[in-house]
């Protein structure tokens, strides 16, 4: 019985050229959109996750579990410029936990900032990232190209800057900030006020890869980013003060610091015939001060982690988290996606909204498709009639007009997806170039080349298959609601 | 027992807001082996009648008993099996399937059945029935390559190829001009002599009426005679 359904379902398709090339056409188009698309976009997410994953966020970060916004980009660093980036706790123990998870080939502490850069007239802005460079070097390995000087070494300290913050600062002031320069770092926070440190250019680096994001990023020592960012020692511990120093300020209110007597804190020097204060013994011994400026090492905001190749991140994360809740250490492991920010989520927003555009098709295909059909159902009413009455089960007619339906989608859309792949194919080997930053942030660098998604191209069967159903389903019912005696009246 | 039979057979149907009363209460029984003519002007019933012992309609009140069972009682799976195995249809138009040729609309009911006969001999029954309609020679050809006259002799072969019990012609030579009518009428008869297969067919040509050795009169949904020759 199938071949004979076969055999009509064929030669229906074959007698009504022109209907079952309309319907032909507009499968292959939507599945061919949806292959390239799709390819476009996995291809482009994929592109991103390698440009994150192998120069900024590793396979997965962790960060304090007060973290407000994990995001290790702008939109993380500078979310709350009220509050302080918190220091995940406990460090050291993190550190010495990793080392035994299987399958961490590496990790990396990092400290993130915001810095205002100056030199001469030149001015500039940087993101940064200040770590341990054997151990930055052991996460990314060879991701960066020195344009001049050298990198970070370990303990030294200095800024190397990316090639495209010199380029901008140049442009500013035209002084041509260089190798072995000294320039002024500006803190930028409301916590703990404008730092300013003074800073020796070691280098000037360029990513490998061409992803305009990572071009605000230059790399600073440990230990002047910490002082800029006020991470220092102590800096949580209350003064202990002696009996006589608490009464020392009980006995000091606003009116005697500000009001009209002086309270005998300030000589009036024109008055006074004395010899000069010496200011700088007034505090008298401030040695044990240089504790409190002390930064502190084990103060880090994120440790990127790097993975064995073909390790699953997510598993990871999931174990680490159970294990930072059993020792109660308040730290949480995310995703690279997470760390890489509202720019490295752009692509999978793209992807759904590109999805809902492909969804809306789909349904509108379905919509003409399943017309289309219906009136080539009624068109034979006639046929379907006739073959009831002569003994056809309805069974045999929801098979035949289910075939004939799912062979124009399965054979038109395997024609869509085919030129999808050559298209696609083609796009790929003469690549795609992005003419602003905008495009540049999706594809991962200035020129694109698209490769064709497996998941595209399994999806885009997927679909055809639920077209195919879909829009054979109340065609179908048309048919079966066919009266036999109906072929007593027509042909 | 009678192959056929109608009892009081009422059919009614619903036209708007009125009602159309197509058959008024009909009986009459058809013996095996039959060559039946039901004979009328337009709108006496003819059609309604074949369609209610075709099992394509039903009546609405009454009763058609077919080899001793009230179609009313069977389900719709046991109606198709009835169509397929007991009755076979010729129709007013011919209603060949347009996509298959004249050997494989023959043989398309013996492929709807439960049973499969091999192949071999499935191939000589259609042959045989293609010789006996005179078609051998198309049996390639596409019903539109036909003349009305070969498109009615398959329908004829068609409605022959399962061997049924009962074959229901529905006005077959309508279409066809009055010789080719009476060709079709005496290759029917001739088959129901060859198979012994009961043939019930309607018409309102009184030059073919009388080829049939049973003749039921129609006239306004009522018996008007029911003659034995």
């Amino acid at each position: 019985m199938e071949n004979v359904i076969l055999k009509i379902a064929y030669r229906n398709i074959w007698k009504h050229k022109i209907k079952t090339l309309i319907i032909g056409i507009l499968v292959a188009l939507g599945i061919l959109i949806l292959v390239v698309g799709n390819s476009f976009m996995d291809s482009a997410a994929a592109g991103m996750r390698k440009t994150y994953i192998e120069n900024f966020t590793g396979d997965f970060i962790i960060t304090s579990g007060a973290m407000k916004n994990p995001s290790m980009f702008m939109d993380g660093i500078m979310e709350d410029r009220d509050s302080a980036l918190p220091i995940i706790p406990r460090e050291p123990d993190i550190e010495k936990h990793l080392k035994t998870v299987k399958g961490v080939a590496a990790f990396n502490p990092q400290i993130a900032g915001a810095v205002a850069i100056k030199h001469g007239d030149d001015n500039g802005f940087a993101l940064i990232f200040s770590f341990d460079p054997v151990k930055y070097q052991e996460v990314f390995k060879n991701n960066i190209e020195l344009v001049s000087g050298s990198f970070l070494k370990e303990g030294q300290e200095g800024i190397v800057l990316s090639d495209e913050t010199v380029k901008r600062m140049r442009e500013s002031g035209g002084e041509k900030v260089a190798v072995g320069d000294k320039v002024l770092l500006t803190g930028i926070n409301n916590i703990t006020g404008t730092k300013i440190r003074e800073v020796t250019v070691r280098g000037i680096f360029k990513f490998k890869n061409e992803a305009p994001q990572l071009k605000v990023l230059s790399f600073l020592d440990v230990n002047n980013m910490r002082i800029i960012n006020g991470m220092l020692k102590n800096t949580e511990v209350s003064a202990n003060l002696s009996t006589e120093e608490k009464a020392l300020l009980g006995s000091v209110n606003e009116n005697s610091l500000f009001g009209e007597s002086d309270g005998g804190l300030v000589t009036d020097s024109s008055s006074s015939s004395s010899a000069p204060v010496d200011y700088l013994s007034i505090l008298g011994d401030t040695s044990k001060r240089n504790l409190y400026r002390e930064t502190d090492p084990n103060a880090w905001h994120y440790i990127v982690v790097k993975l064995d190749n073909g390790v699953r991140p997510g598993k990871v994360i999931r174990q680490l988290n159970t294990w930072f809740t059993a020792q109660g250490i308040d730290a949480k492991a995310y995703s690279w996606l997470l760390g890489a920010g509202a720019i490295g989520k752009l692509s999978n927003t793209l992807k759904i909204v590109f999805n809902l555009l492909i969804l809306i098709i789909a349904v509108v295909g379905v919509i003409i498709i399943m017309n289309t059909l219906v009136i080539s159902v009624t068109e034979r009413i006639g046929e379907i009639g006739t073959m009831r009455a002569i003994g056809a089960k309805k069974s045999f007619v929801r098979r035949m007009i289910m075939l004939e339906t799912l062979m124009i989608t399965v054979i038109f859309g395997f024609i869509g997806a085919l030129l999808g792949i050559v298209i696609t194919w083609i796009l790929g080997a003469i690549g795609f170039t992005a003419t602003n930053t905008f495009l540049q942030v999706i594809m991962g660098g200035k020129v694109f080349h698209p490769v064709v998604s497996v998941s595209a191209v399994v999806l885009s069967l997927v679909i055809i298959g639920a077209v195919g159903i879909l829009a054979s389903l109340y065609p179908v019912s048309v048919a079966l609601k066919i009266n036999p005696v109906k072929a007593m009246g027509e042909n | 027992m009678a192959l056929i039979s109608l009892n009081e057979v009422h059919k009614i149907y619903p036209l708007g807001k009125t009602e159309v009363h197509a058959v008024k209460g009909v009986t009459f029984t058809i013996e095996a082996g039959d060559f039946v003519s039901i004979a009328g002007p337009s709108g006496s019933g003819k059609t309604t009648i074949l369609n209610m012992i075709g099992c394509i309609d039903t009546p609405t009140e009454g009763e058609v008993i077919i080899r001793g069972t009230n179609t009313k009682e069977l389900k719709d799976k046991e109606i198709t099996m009835l169509r397929h195995d007991v009755l076979g249809f010729i129709f007013q138009n011919f209603n060949l399937i347009p996509v298959l040729n004249v050997y494989e609309n023959i043989e398309f009911p013996l492929l709807l059945g439960k049973t499969r006969e091999d192949k071999n001999r499935r191939r000589e029954w259609i042959t045989h029935l293609m010789e006996d309609v005179g078609l051998i020679e198309w049996k390639t050809h596409k019903p539109n390559e036909l003349s009305g006259g070969q498109r009615q002799r398959v329908a004829i072969a068609r409605a022959l190829v399962t061997k049924p019990a009962i074959v229901l012609a529905d006005e077959p030579t309508a279409n066809l001009d009055s010789k080719t009518g009476e060709n079709i009428i005496e290759m029917m008869k001739k088959m129901n002599k060859e198979f012994d297969t009961t043939f019930i067919f309607s018409t309102h040509d009184k030059t073919i009426v009388d080829i049939a050795d049973h003749v039921i009169h129609l006239k306004d949904g009522l018996v008007e005679s029911n003659s034995r020759g």
